[in-house]
């Protein structure tokens, strides 16, 4: 009897394999999970808190004394170690024990009583990026209320009004407004990228091994016979089951951090889910085109990795692409990750109408032209197995 | 002298062994790109993609509905900030939002009607700034340019009506800034995100590809049941002993070169920070070879065949620059992925070489992480030893069961 072929048949046989092999389990279900864990998991509270930061205290004046307090009592900072000379503060800094320190000098609360305009030093690091410039905007804001208030003192002293004195100090009030993410937090800025990041990394590798094992393993002409020897056919009934698999995981991430986390979304969450089904289209293109460009799957796997890192650079979601120089942002069109970037900040930060976005969901299917671009190849690949085998 | 001739004899054995496996390294493909277009490449596409360090120039709109020579005079003062340029000038929010929508601009600036009459009439003034949160660095160049800006022209306004009240132009001067404060980066001093980032991506980089690297090697010898060959060896006195030594020999030679490129050169080329000396980096860079080279053979037991460390290694590449502590405070970690972090040589290295590279720091400062490679390299050394020994076992197994 002849085994049966068609879509369906090549469907059954890869639900088969994926059921055989654990190594699919662990790539559909066990990975995403820890992923989704520990990214969830990591940055409870958006903002670094409490950061450490010390003290050298020249004047030890009721005055600084209440500044150093005052200090320690804002959410972001707090004052973890007094010092005496401005070496041991450094040390403790090149240490990484603090971010930055705050040299209030000897005579701070008389020249400041007299009207002799204190200098005062905040020492910082910017080479751990996120703390040094959170501490030193936290510490500017103190230091002008602290200086407002100072001079709010002098001039009600000298007649004004609390209104006059506070246009005297503060003439123009900028506000600001986060739009989609109203209290800059990072763990939202970071995670909702970062997640659907990952996923895409791990559908690449996925796509790539499952059809480059079958060229390794010699299965590919029968694979092939499955299809009725139409390389589409073959491909979409293999593909299919890993769609709609990661699919399920991909909803799970949506519903995790706008349903559970109730992360900011200005959008009705299919439209997410739909973008995160088209990541994971973009995602299997970019695989068959792989495996059909190096049809030796550790070549194909090697040169997979190479390319799914840097998704996440390309996507400009930390280092916006037109801030990169001009030659080396064209290559941000071939990652998917960046499309789903700019389809994600359209519907859930900004909450746009789709039409913003239809050009982005074009260039998502677009990806299909990788995969039917190889398709020759990668169908005499199948048949021939005619590729080196070490 | 007995002793000599076994000495002797343990490097000859474990040069063997170290050439045969360069051998092995130089004729696999694979290897070659993940050992040398990952290692090499890489760091040059980061450093590329971040080589402008600062975001500027962010285009933004202005709805100026004061129409005064004093909100003019403020837009002129916004727009020569190096952070942002005014692209559009409309007459609504209406029109703002519809620009933003199609991503022309990442922000916009309101100034009210009232902005001039207040502060005519010393009333203290708001207006309105809304920056995209796609990326923080818009909202970072928005906050900073407004805020400079208000501050700047605020002063202004402030010595004129401080004169009109009464005060010296020097009390004035006083009354505006009754104290002085001056905010200085000591380290990464330009505040340049390629000068952050890119140091650890570079120690990253280095874990990372040997653990592919060398898994795809383990993977092939377990393919090809290259451990056969091993077997005589493994009977020999101390002949796991010499497998591993000679294996991480080849390499730690191998990725000398590598590190020294990437720690060396690319700081160099992409005008990164440098501020270690040459002898206390190759002093910390050796135990943080050390530690990858033994931490990837004990991983090596996972890779069953050549592609599987591809598979159940890669994605870790993001989560481990996060456990590092280099994005997020490693302090502000919640516990269960702190001890995590204390697995990977990268943690430490990373951490110490943003201390001794990036903050100057000097050996004597990083001890604590210096001497955690170290302890590592000793951990992994013996759980290597111990792989190998099973790995070997293993095959000899199956060959004698097929014999």
């Amino acid at each position: 009897m002849k085994a049966a072929s068609g879509f369906l048949p090549v469907v059954r046989r890869e639900l088969g394999l994926m059921a055989k092999y654990p190594i699919y389990l662990i790539m559909i279900v066990v990975i995403p999970l820890v992923c989704y864990l520990f990214f969830a998991s990591l940055m409870p509270e958006g903002l670094p808190e409490r950061l450490p930061v010390g003290v050298i205290d020249g004047d030890n004046s009721v005055l600084s004394r209440n500044m150093i307090r005052q200090l320690d009592a804002t959410a972001q900072n707090r004052v973890a170690a007094h010092y005496t000379d401005f070496s041991a503060a450094r040390n403790d800094l090149q240490q990484g024990k603090i971010f930055g320190f705050v040299v209030i000098p000897s005579d701070f609360e008389q020249q400041l009583m007299t009207n002799s305009q204190p200098e005062i030093r905040f020492y910082y690091t910017q080479a751990y990026y996120i703390p040094g410039s959170l501490t030193l905007k936290n510490f500017s804001y103190m230091l002008s209320t602290l200086a407002g208030g100072v001079a709010l003192q002098t001039l009600l002293l000298h007649g004004e009004t609390e209104a006059q004195a506070m246009s005297i100090i503060q003439p123009i009030v900028p506000d600001f407004h986060a739009l989609g993410n109203p209290y800059v937090n990072y763990s939202v800025y970071l995670i909702d990228i970062l997640i659907p990041g990952v996923l895409e990394l791990i559908i690449l590798l996925t796509t790539v091994y499952a059809i480059g094992t079958e060229l390794k393993q010699r299965s590919s002409r029968r694979w092939l016979r499955t299809g009725d020897y139409s390389i589409l056919k073959a491909l979409a009934g293999k593909l299919l089951p890993y769609t709609a698999a990661f699919f399920v995981m991909g909803m799970l991430y949506n519903i995790i951090l706008f349903r559970f986390m109730h992360y900011p979304l200005h959008a009705d969450i299919g439209w997410l889910m739909l973008n995160t089904l088209l990541l994971i289209f973009g995602a299997q293109c970019m695989g068959v085109f792989m495996v059909g460009l190096l049809p030796v799957l550790r070549d194909a796997l090697s040169f997979s990795s190479l390319y799914g890192v840097l998704a996440f650079s390309f996507s400009g979601f930390s280092f916006p692409v037109e801030g990169m120089p001009a030659y080396v942002q064209g290559l941000s069109a071939i990652f998917p990750l960046r499309y789903y970037f700019k389809i994600y900040q359209n519907f859930a930060l900004n909450g746009l109408p789709a039409r913003y976005s239809l050009v982005y969901f074009g260039c998502m299917l677009a990806f299909v032209l990788f995969a039917l671009a190889v398709s020759v190849r990668l169908k005499k690949a199948a048949l021939y197995q005619d590729y080196p085998k070490k | 002298m007995k002793i000599f001739d076994n000495i002797k004899q343990a490097v000859k054995a474990c040069r063997q062994i170290a050439f045969g496996e360069l051998w092995n390294v130089f004729r696999d493909k694979g290897v070659l790109i993940v050992f040398f277009a990952a290692g090499l490449l890489y760091p040059l596409v980061y450093g590329l993609v971040y080589l402008n360090e600062t975001l500027r120039e962010v285009p933004i709109a202005v709805v100026d509905n004061s129409h005064s020579a004093t909100s003019r005079h403020f837009l002129r003062l916004l727009d020569a900030t190096p952070d942002v340029v005014i692209t559009h000038r409309t007459t609504s929010m209406e029109e703002a939002k519809r620009l933003f929508a199609e991503s022309k601009i990442r922000g916009v600036v309101y100034i009210p009607a009232s902005f001039s009459k207040d502060i005519a009439a010393h009333r203290q003034t708001h207006i309105s700034a809304y920056a995209s949160m796609a990326s923080m660095l818009y909202y970072r160049a928005m906050y900073s340019a407004v805020n400079f800006t208000a501050l700047e022209m605020g002063k202004q306004i402030q010595l004129e009506e401080l004169e009109s009240a009464g005060f010296t132009r020097h009390e004035a001067e006083i009354q505006t800034a009754p104290l002085l404060f001056e905010g200085v980066a000591l380290y990464n001093t330009k505040g340049g995100y390629a000068s952050f980032l890119v140091p650890c991506i570079l120690l990253l980089v280095l874990q990372q590809t040997l653990v592919l690297g060398v898994g795809i090697l383990a993977g092939t010898a377990r393919e090809e049941n290259l451990y056969r060959d091993l077997i005589p060896l493994q009977r020999a006195r101390h002949g796991v002993l010499h497998i591993v030594v000679g294996k991480g020999a080849a390499y730690l030679l191998l990725y000398f070169f590598i590190a020294a490129y990437n720690l060396l050169l690319v700081p160099k080329i992409f005008d990164l920070p440098q501020l270690v000396d040459f002898w206390s980096l190759m002093a910390f860079t050796l135990p943080y070879l050390t530690a990858c080279v033994f931490f990837a053979i004990s991983l090596s037991v996972f890779c069953a065949n050549r592609e599987v460390i591809f598979l159940l290694y890669l994605f870790s590449s993001i989560p481990m620059l996060f456990l590092s502590g280099a994005m997020w405070p490693h302090s502000q970690l919640p516990g269960f992925w702190k001890m995590i972090s204390y697995i990977f040589p990268s943690t430490f290295g990373i951490q110490g070489f943003l201390k001794l590279n990036s903050m100057n720091a000097d050996l004597k400062q990083i001890r604590i992480e210096y001497l955690m490679l170290w302890l590592q390299t000793a951990i992994y050394f013996v759980t290597a030893v111990l792989v190998y020994r099973r790995q070997i076992e293993q095959s000899g197994k199956e060959i004698l069961s097929k014999e």
